[in-house]
């Protein structure tokens, strides 16, 4: 399946549909940002594990628009577009574009949803608004600023809910299964820059900046400057199950595994295969009226291997955050703890990837009216992670962020 | 006068007389209490007659149920068979009204600040709403083959004008009465002495709704 078909496809059906319902829903997110102690950033090649530099930073962090069009009250076409400054440098363009056909529900309370095309397999459950935006924080945590960064698939997806309510009852339950393309290189920058936190959406033609370290002379040197996240090497399937649990409007308990069953050595213009599979499972519980906790654990392994069958990379990855938050009137406070490793199981000198480490963000977010939202953050990274050595940066590392910044949903 | 035309005038008066009679609407009320004797409102009241009553116009005005804080309003809705819902949206978003069981089937998305009229009902039933894109949401209606339908106010009362004599059967219905068929029921014959009846509820019943309506943040999507 190519993706740029399909995106290409859909906006021009969308654009071309008259006498359908269409609609448009959109984030706009601006941010302040001061960066201490970090370097530079992921995003452009360094090891910084926040999405902005080290400094003061003004940026367009996302500008996000969802375009929609019913065809029939079930089916739809849909594309998600996304505009962004980092470091300066604008980005722009499609994250998502599927068609969905929505049942709905049987006598039974049997839902089926089907979807094509390109979307976010379902793992995270901070990232519920607008164009995959979070409402809770300013970051996302590192186990979905890297879903945003590598996972996308470009396939199909079904869903069967069972809708207690058809029974009086208050247990809904779901199962999700996706077969998907164009993922081949997932876990790449996982393993090379390890767990990050921001506000990462990759667009679907983006390419992203491999740090520098030595084995990429020697051993890596066919590693092409950026890995293409979105790209099909081997043509295979990856696959997605997942399945949901929740108790009335208060629990819900999701637990999945993913496997993008790419086929190791092979390589196409310095783009390797990268043999990626995780578990994840998430907690969503609402605790009173006014207090809900939210928490997602991952945990996987990614292993990158030479045509002639040589272990380049084998990282074995685990991350798991707790989030609590709590709102009142026109104020939401949110504390995020996160934990999460990366260790390296192969020999390659040079190319170190163990990592350790701990993130705490602190938000606090004001309503001013029903659409605008003013937000303040405060987050720090404890992390020990030896390939900071390479940029001689030293391999423990205290950063931290301060950000303020205004989202206005339409 | 003769005994033939004294005999016509008797009959005829008798004529006018018990025309007059059954025409002649009755006050009856209706009061439902909790097991505490307490007023329950929003319960569904309705009587059948068990006899012929010439001359009863049947309800065709719509029934209004709007989408409100992503919620139906009202939960609970009654109407007679051959009358029609006309959903009206006042939130500014898009909902999916369905009906998916029974006879009465609908299904429609409504975008914000806009009405749908659906087709007369005409199956006497438990209708369930829901929206396909806000699970929470339900409402229901129930469809009644009866002129003679209220729901209680707040001193948990209906009233009612029925014709004056006959039988009747008084039934009450809400969705989470928790009785066969979510409904109590007792015969009665009206005379010009019985002017009311009380149904007592066994239990309780549950808070009006499970829908929620307190979003602090209202723009989620379905990720």
């Amino acid at each position: 399946m190519h993706k740029y078909v399909i995106s290409f496809g859909l906006l021009s059906l969308a654009l071309s549909a008259n006498g359908t319902e269409q609609s448009i829903k959109g984030i706009i997110d601006v941010r302040l940002s001061s960066v201490v102690n970090s370097g530079k950033s992921y995003i452009s090649g360094g090891y910084g594990k926040f999405n902005h530099p080290e400094g003061l930073n003004f940026s367009l962090e996302q500008l996000g628009v969802h375009y929609a069009i019913d065809f029939t009250s079930q089916w739809s076409a849909n594309v998600v577009a996304n505009a962004s400054t980092e470091n300066g440098l604008g980005q722009i363009g499609v994250s998502e574009a599927y068609a969905q056909y929505k049942w709905v529900p049987s006598v039974n309370g049997i839902r089926v949803t089907a979807k094509m095309g390109l979307y976010y397999p379902k793992i995270s459950i901070e990232n519920v608004s607008i164009a995959w935006s979070t409402p809770y924080t300013l970051t996302s945590s590192g186990i979905n600023n890297w879903v945003g960064e590598e996972l996308r698939n470009t396939g199909f997806n079904i869903s069967v809910e069972k809708l207690g309510k058809f029974h009086q009852s208050e247990h809904n339950f779901a199962l999700s299964i996706d077969i998907f393309q164009n993922n081949d290189t997932a876990g790449a920058m996982l393993a090379w820059h390890g767990w990050t936190v921001g506000n990462q959406q990759s667009l679907i033609h983006q390419k992203l900046p491999i740090q520098q370290f030595s084995a990429r002379d020697r051993e890596l040197a066919f590693q092409a400057e950026l890995s293409d996240p979105f790209i099909e090497l081997d043509n295979r399937w990856g696959g997605h199950i997942s399945g949901d649990w929740s108790y009335r409007r208060r629990l819900s308990v999701t637990l999945g595994v993913y496997d993008n069953n790419a086929e190791r050595g092979i390589v196409k213009n310095g783009q390797y295969t990268w043999d990626t599979a995780f578990l994840h499972s998430a907690i969503k519980f609402r605790i009173s009226e006014q207090w809900e906790i939210l928490a997602q654990f991952m945990q996987g392994q990614t292993t990158m291997t030479s045509p002639k069958n040589l272990d380049l990379v084998d990282n074995k990855f685990s991350n798991h955050f707790l989030l609590a938050r709590r709102w009142w009137d026109q104020h939401q406070v949110a504390i995020r703890l996160e934990k999460f490793k990366v260790e390296d199981l192969d020999e390659i000198v040079g190319d170190n990837n163990d990592e350790q480490g701990r993130a705490l963000s602190i938000s606090y977010r004001y309503k001013i009216n029903r659409n605008v939202f003013l937000l303040a953050e405060y987050s720090v990274i404890h992390s020990d992670r030896w390939s900071r050595t390479y940029n001689e940066l030293p391999s423990k590392l205290t950063e931290q962020q301060y950000q303020i910044g205004t989202r206005y949903y339409f | 006068m003769n005994l033939q035309t004294k005999l016509t005038r008797l009959a005829y008066l008798l004529t006018i007389y018990s025309f007059c009679t059954t025409l002649a609407a009755q006050p009856f009320e209706t009061v439902v209490i909790d097991p505490d004797g307490l007023p329950v409102p929003d319960m569904v009241v309705y009587m059948v007659t068990h006899s012929k009553h010439e001359g009863i116009e049947s309800n065709v005005t719509q029934e209004l149920v709007e989408q409100k804080n992503k919620s139906f309003f009202p939960f609970v809705n009654v109407l007679q068979k051959g009358q029609s819902i006309r959903f009206e949206n006042t939130d500014d978003i898009t909902h999916h009204v369905y009906s998916v069981a029974g006879n009465n089937r609908f299904e429609f998305k409504l975008r914000g600040g806009e009405q749908y009229v659906t087709q007369p009902l005409q199956h006497p039933e438990e209708v369930a709403m829901g929206c396909n894109i806000h699970d929470w949401m339900s409402g229901f209606a129930l469809v009644v083959d009866t002129p003679f339908f209220g729901k209680t106010d707040v001193d948990g009362k209906v009233n009612f004008d029925l014709p004056a004599s006959g039988t009747y059967t008084a039934f009450v219905w809400h969705p989470q009465l928790e009785v066969t068929g979510n409904r109590l029921s007792k015969t009665i014959i009206l005379d010009n002495k019985l002017a009311s009846l009380i149904f007592q509820l066994p239990q309780k019943i549950k808070p009006a709704s499970q829908q929620s309506n307190s979003s602090e943040f209202e723009f989620l999507e379905d990720y």
